[in-house]
């Protein structure tokens, strides 16, 4: 157990040096420099700098010293916790992670549960040998087509604009100082659309794994075993048949999870939700190349950590994994 | 036997299949007669904006006065292209690199893993974005990028089939007589694994559909061309839009166009695994 940890913990960590080393070195392989851009870049006033000017700033920024030591200034950085400087929001790129990362936990955790659930209710019967349940597939691969940021227009177009149900956009309403409760309910009503959007695009393959899982431990003896027993078709679908059908289902959890949060991206910059996705919009739009790399950093450190512990859940959960 | 002609009449034989290649069909038709049946250029300002469908403009025109017809079938080019060599290119290195690491499972298989294992464990579109702001917006970066993101999860399916092909009692003779990774992968693995590969490249080419519309919808697409998400894109920026009956012509037709493209890859993909499950099956 501790073996297999370890070299998961290993393979992890080779992966994140990997990533940084992708995020340090992207932005000076490519064509351009940063000084550049700054004098003649999209959206910057065109001002001619004579070379003098242009040494001056690339030594003030440290541009000018060999990449290694570079490197190895950066990396220091990012041991103390140091991103950068957001030029667009004028703070340390680190805080602004901060302050958004629990908005798009809250989405991507919400929209998954919804949609596990839905999926484990929905599943567990189509696993019991009636047939395919179309009544379900159909609109799930139809669901599931609709690009998430389409369904969220739609949604919102027709919920938001025209149904006048739920707010347009933004994680809370501004300026209302709510308490307590109140506040809650604000935070779910801005929260949504969104969630629902992100759950119906992740339904289809919950749905998927879950079926195929249960229709595979149905067909073990033990559960005719307990056919022939006589037990009610109530417990043998939750005691006997959906126990051992959860284990699949928890690793396919974890990597939906990691997934979900690069996916909501698109979701979030829809219904201008404040979380990293659309920070990474903002970031992208405002040639905001310190706080895109933060963001890049935070997905990556987030998919690595979850996979890790899905992998460490699911050795525990499984006996046999142990062995391997 | 498995030909490229019994593949297709079995996902003609599936109600999935099928309908998934009579999306494709439209798709097809419609980006190979994008020139000739569109009644303007898609990025030329032919007429009054905001107009409604009628007769001159038979899906209305956006907000700059350009025909919308022009612009889906322009995207629909767009979008097939992307498709079918991000498709093929990702799937054919997906399939040489997951029958090298399985046919020589030692050293070379090991290390093909582990660049598998890496680049699969960095999240996909945080990366594609990432990549695609710092090299320039042209299709061309777009269509290597998805490439170069679609063939590890390819070279895993494979990989792990080969293993078990590999170890089949006719392929250890071939093995024994002398027969190379060449010419096993052309004549034995190409043949045993075509509607697992067609499954996959239908698969990359909805994820790379998906991928190309959701960049140009963060504005990260090709700036001279319209695509389908550069058509979503404009039409949500545009101020008000919502509240005017317009969005209804503008915003429709591609997101009906995009989740028709996305719906035919994936039934296809679905058709084609259940024709390889019954091919391993017997």
């Amino acid at each position: 157990m501790i073996r297999y940890v370890s070299k998961r913990l290993a393979g992890c960590i080779a992966v994140f040096l990997a990533a940084l080393c992708l995020n340090f070195l992207l932005p000076r392989l490519v064509p351009g420099n940063p000084i550049q851009d700054l004098t003649s870049g999209v959206g910057s006033v065109a001002v001619a700098l004579d070379p003098e000017a242009m040494a001056v700033i690339s030594r003030y920024y440290g541009l000018d010293r060999p990449l290694l030591d570079q490197f190895r200034s950066s990396m220091a950085g990012m041991l103390r916790g140091d991103l950068g400087y957001s030029i667009q929001y004028r703070t340390a790129v680190s805080e602004l992670l901060k302050e958004r990362f629990p908005w798009t936990l809250l989405l991507t955790l919400s929209g998954l549960v919804l949609s596990f659930m839905a999926a484990l209710v929905l599943g567990a019967r189509g696993g019991s040998g009636h047939g395919t349940q179309w009544w379900v597939l159909t609109p799930a691969i139809v669901l599931e087509s609709i690009p998430p940021f389409v369904l969220g227009s739609l949604l919102l177009v027709f919920l938001g604009v025209h149904g006048g149900f739920f707010p347009l956009g933004g994680g809370s309403t501004p300026f209302s100082a709510l308490t307590g409760v109140r506040k809650l309910m604000d935070l779910a009503h801005h929260a949504a659309l969104p969630v629902l959007v992100l759950a119906a695009s992740s339904f289809f393959s919950f749905y998927l794994v879950v079926r195929s899982s249960t229709s595979m431990v149905r067909n073990e003896p033990y559960v005719l075993m307990a056919h022939l027993k006589g037990l009610p078709e109530r417990t043998i679908r939750t005691r006997y048949v959906l126990r051992t059908a959860l284990l699949p289902v928890v690793t396919f959890f974890g990597l939906r999870l990691a997934n979900s949060a690069g996916g909501a991206i698109l979701v979030e910059v829809v219904f201008g939700y404040p979380g990293i996705g659309r920070l990474t919009y903002e970031a992208v739009l405002g040639h905001d190349y310190a706080l895109l790399q933060g963001c890049f950093l935070t997905f990556t450190l987030w998919v690595l950590g979850v996979n890790f512990i899905t992998d460490c859940l699911y050795a525990a959960l499984d006996p046999r994994v142990k062995e391997a | 036997m498995v030909t490229a002609r019994g593949i297709l009449q079995a996902l003609r034989a599936d109600p999935a299949g099928r309908i998934g290649l009579f999306g494709l069909v439209i798709l097809v038709f419609l980006s190979a007669g994008s020139t000739r049946l569109a009644p303007h250029a898609p990025d030329a300002f032919v007429g009054p904006i905001l107009a409604p469908p009628g007769r001159f403009h038979l899906l209305g025109t956006n907000g700059l006065g350009q025909d919308i017809l022009s612009q889906v079938l322009a995207g629909c080019r767009i979008s097939l292209t992307v498709a079918v060599t991000v498709g093929f290119t990702g799937t054919a290195l997906g399939f040489l690199a997951g029958a090298a690491a399985g046919f020589h499972p030692k050293r070379l298989g090991v290390f093909i893993m582990r660049v598998v294992d890496g680049l699969m464990a960095v999240p996909r579109l945080p990366l594609i974005i990432l990549l695609a702001v710092f090299l320039r917006p042209r299709l061309v970066n777009v269509i290597g990028v998805l490439v170069f993101l679609s063939w590890p999860g390819v070279a895993r399916t494979i990989r792990a089939q080969v293993l078990s092909v590999r170890e089949r009692d006719y392929l250890r003779f071939v093995r024994f007589s002398g027969g190379g990774f060449l010419y096993v992968l052309r004549y034995h693995l190409w043949r045993e694994l075509l509607p697992l590969l067609l499954a996959k490249a239908a698969a990359v080419a909805g994820h790379a559909v998906l991928a190309e519309a959701g960049l140009s919808f963060l504005g990260l697409g090709d700036p001279t061309l319209k695509s389908w998400g550069t058509m979503i894109r404009s039409c949500l920026d545009y101020p008000g839009i919502l509240w005017t009956p317009a969005w209804s012509w503008w915003l429709l037709p591609p997101s009906f166009m995009v989740s028709l493209a996305l719906l035919s890859f994936t039934l296809i993909g679905y058709g084609l695994d259940g024709v390889f499950k019954r091919e391993a099956a017997g």
